[in-house]
């Protein structure tokens, strides 16, 4: 009997656990993704490296894409700032693009062809892969984002080859290597110049970019800049950021994204926590007559409550280690799946702090679930409990 | 039989009352999460179809990009022309065309300066949009005149929220250099971006951005609603020739609604499957209260064997009692969730800056309470077959 009482003993523990490990699986997997696109998009960031500054108009990002306020005097500017090592601006244009009589509708991004082989080389924001950079003053010539040359249309496009902009001719001279950043490979290059005559844009530039010599002064450079800016054209006009800020940026926006999702299935949480309040009530009571016992030799109300909040802990902790291996299994099976289908490369990342968290949070929730219950079990009168069968 | 159940099944809740409060809780939790986040997706949901709605049905959208590979870029390119409009304005069915050139500039009242939404057309253009098309209408003063330069019409937003004092009529707004004198402003049409629309004439915007001929949008208006599919698709076909396949995506009004209702739908599914997770979790709650339950009355079990229950009878006892437990949530966490959606109306008028109702709908009760009772019937099947296979003699010699 005691045996058959031990069994449903176990079905009901398990039944418990089981409720923890859902919703530590569902915690730690969904943080998992979360982290995963955090990490992605600060590698695109780290690529394009922290001793670079980054300056538009406008203050976001959707903003700063289309603006088009900076002109080529603010290139200079930014130039004579102390501290900047190189800085040169790019326009971006989205206009028609023919190849081989396939036409579509894509990013054009102008560079001044003198400036062309320093940007490259010492940038190194892109680098190249086949081909020759921009001779200074060339024109009808265009360098090719690694997706464009592949992908981009359905033939092949190799060095030589002719695309049409606006119906001008651009002859292929160099492909670039893949960056992180799938916008980008999707551009074709062509010399600043020309894209303002195709576009009638005078002389404005959409982001400037700088690198500065001393990364540890990229911030103090970047409020400089910034400055020199206010002073011109009025303040809140333009903004200089950092490659580290903007990382800190697109980091926060994904972290605010982690936790809404987590928070969301921490609800599960809650719901096996009253899962354990359950269980440990009916154990409570199971063993009234036990806890007589025990009271009656000597037992603390201390110890009761010892004994159920430990039974209680145990319960949320032997949850949440099994919720964080499945967790983790689901992690990869995502990063598995999310490979074939994602066009950015992605990968579900499961950190420490996660683990850490899952375990303590579902330990926290298994004690707290068991305060209740074990309160009531302290506080049973030996009496009465042992008259109870 | 089935009222039996019922009344032993009510009889065992009140018996076993902490279990079953406990248990009830669980599914009280889950529902009313799911109810007051599908709340929130429905009621963004209808503030932006409803703003699309006031547009009319009668409106295209013509944009440079492809429809197939939806590129938020190419969506903000300047791949359209003058010339396109009157392409466009010659085609039988099309009542008017308007054509705008949008950028995003940085404005400057007083000391202040935001970088917001800056639209560029023609004084024709603003008198069909404004006037005749009322895809925006007009709240104070008046539209641009043909020949003005250096006036604007603002967004609502423009106008009281945007920039920390307010924007009247005869004040003056700088864009980059260039004086601008407010003639005009808008009704709210519940877009926060598109009432943060400065509108300019499209020389001064082409005088500030350079682009000769160059325009990022046109407005169409039909004659007639019901043609609006095959026009819009004339209109491509027609653009196309032009610039070649897939350059060239029209977006009829009723598309457009399509679009972000299936956008939002995908969220709100994703939101309620993650809050769904607790539901199973509150389910597995159930079966363990369930199981307490079956191994409770297991002698008792025994007597109604004894007496004659057959399997089938016991098992519908405690398929009743999971099924009310789920049921008992259900409609405790929809009451909730309700609550919970009023309360968050509250906090969201003041915070958002668009039209938005958490919205609570029947089939949205309708849902979460099959939900929970399915959840609570499978939840006590194992329970229940156990319970319905015990063997009498051996059930009751338990104690």
């Amino acid at each position: 009997m005691s045996l058959d009482s031990l069994k449903h003993r176990k079905i009901s523990s398990i039944l418990t656990i089981l409720g923890i490990v859902i919703g530590i699986t569902a915690i730690v997997s969904l943080m998992s993704i979360g982290e995963g696109l955090q990490y992605a998009v600060s590698k695109q960031l780290e690529a394009v490296g922290y001793d670079k500054i980054i300056v538009t108009s406008g203050s976001d990002l959707m903003a700063a894409f289309m603006g088009e306020g900076l002109k080529e005097d603010d290139v200079e500017m930014v130039k004579s700032v102390d501290g900047v090592e190189t800085a040169f601006g790019i326009l971006f244009k989205t206009i028609p693009i023919e190849y081989k009589r396939e036409n579509l509708i894509g990013q054009v991004i102008g560079i001044r062809s003198k400036d062309t082989e320093e940007i490259f080389t010492q940038m190194k924001v892109f680098e190249m892969d086949v081909g020759r950079y921009f001779k200074s003053g060339e024109r009808g010539v265009a360098i090719l984002g690694k997706k464009t040359a592949e992908s981009l249309f359905e033939k092949e496009i190799s060095i030589g080859d002719s695309l049409y902009l606006k119906g001008e001719n651009f002859r292929v001279k160099g492909i670039m290597k893949s960056t992180a950043n799938n916008q980008r490979d999707k551009s074709v290059f062509i010399p600043m110049e020309q894209l303002r005559e195709i576009t009638g844009s005078k002389d404005s530039i959409t982001m400037i970019f700088a690198k500065v010599s001393d990364v540890s002064k990229a911030e103090e450079i970047s409020e400089e800049i910034e400055e020199e800016l206010d002073e011109e054209y009025g303040e809140g006009f333009y903004q200089a950021t950092t490659s580290q800020q903007l990382a800190e940026n697109v980091g926060s926006i994904f972290a605010v994204l982690t936790f809404v999702l987590g928070g969301i299935a921490s609800i599960a949480l809650v719901v096996a926590g009253v899962g354990i309040a359950n269980t440990m009530f009916t154990s409570v009571m199971e063993r009234t007559k036990e806890i007589g016992v025990m009271k009656s030799i000597g037992a603390t109300n201390y110890n009761i409550m010892e004994i159920f909040l430990i039974e209680s802990a145990l319960l949320g902790i032997l949850g949440g280690i099994i919720g964080s291996l499945l967790g983790l299994m689901i992690s990869y099976i995502i990063t598995m799946i999310a490979g074939n289908y994602l066009p950015v490369p992605f990968k579900a990342i499961v950190t420490m702090e996660t683990i850490i968290m899952s375990l303590l949070f579902s330990s926290f929730v298994g004690i707290f679930s068991g305060i209740l219950p074990a309160r009531k079990a302290a506080k049973l009168q030996p009496v009465e409990a042992l008259r109870k069968d | 039989m089935f009222q039996e159940s019922l009344e032993i099944s009510f009889d065992t809740l009140k018996h076993r009352k902490t279990s079953s409060i406990l248990t009830i809780l669980g599914i009280v939790i889950g529902i009313s999460a799911i109810i007051s986040l599908l709340s929130i997706g429905v009621g963004l949901e209808e503030s932006i179809s409803g703003q699309l709605e006031g547009m009319g049905s009668d409106k295209i959208m013509i944009m440079p990009g492809s429809s197939a590979s939806f590129d938020l870029s190419t969506f903000l390119g300047e791949g359209l022309t003058d010339e396109d409009v009157e392409t466009v304005e010659d085609m039988s069915g099309v009542k008017m065309t308007a054509g705008l050139l949008f950028k995003t500039l940085p404005v400057r009242y007083k000391d202040e300066v935001v970088t917001t939404y800056v639209s560029g057309g023609t004084p024709e253009t603003y008198n069909k949009m404004f006037l005749e098309m009322k895809i925006f209408e007009i709240a104070e003063g008046r539209t641009v005149k043909e020949g003005e330069s250096g006036v604007t019409a603002i967004g609502s937003r423009m106008v009281d929220d945007v920039f920390e004092e307010e924007v009247k009529i005869g004040d003056t707004l700088y864009i980059k250099d260039k004086k601008f004198k407010v003639i005009g402003n808008l009704k709210s049409i519940g877009n926060s971006q598109d009432d943060q629309n400065v509108y300019i004439t499209l020389e001064d915007m082409r005088e500030l951005v350079g682009g000769k001929d160059s325009l990022t949008m046109i407005y169409v208006q039909v004659s007639n609603p019901k043609n609006i599919d095959s026009i819009a698709e004339k209109i491509e076909d027609k653009l196309e020739d032009k610039y070649g396949e897939n350059t060239i995506t029209t977006l009829t009004s009723e598309q457009m609604a399509e679009m972000t209702s299936s956008i939002f739908s995908i969220l709100t599914f994703v939101v309620g499957g993650i809050a769904s997770i607790s539901l199973v979790v509150a389910g597995v709650g159930i079966a363990n209260t369930m199981f307490i339950s079956v191994m409770e009355r297991t002698k008792e079990i025994g007597v109604m064997k004894s007496i004659g229950a057959t399997n089938y009878n016991i098992m519908e006892i405690f398929l009743v009692e999971s099924a009310l437990l789920g049921f008992f949530g259900g409609v405790i966490g929809c009451m909730i969730g309700y609550v919970l959606s009023r309360i968050i109306n509250v906090f969201a008028a003041g915070m958002l800056p668009v039209t938005f109702e958490a919205t609570v709908t029947m089939e949205m009760i309708i849902f979460c309470l099959l939900f929970s009772v399915i959840v609570g019937i499978v939840s006590g099947i194992w329970p229940a077959r156990k319970a319905a296979k015990l063997q009498p003699v051996e059930a009751l010699r338990y104690e």
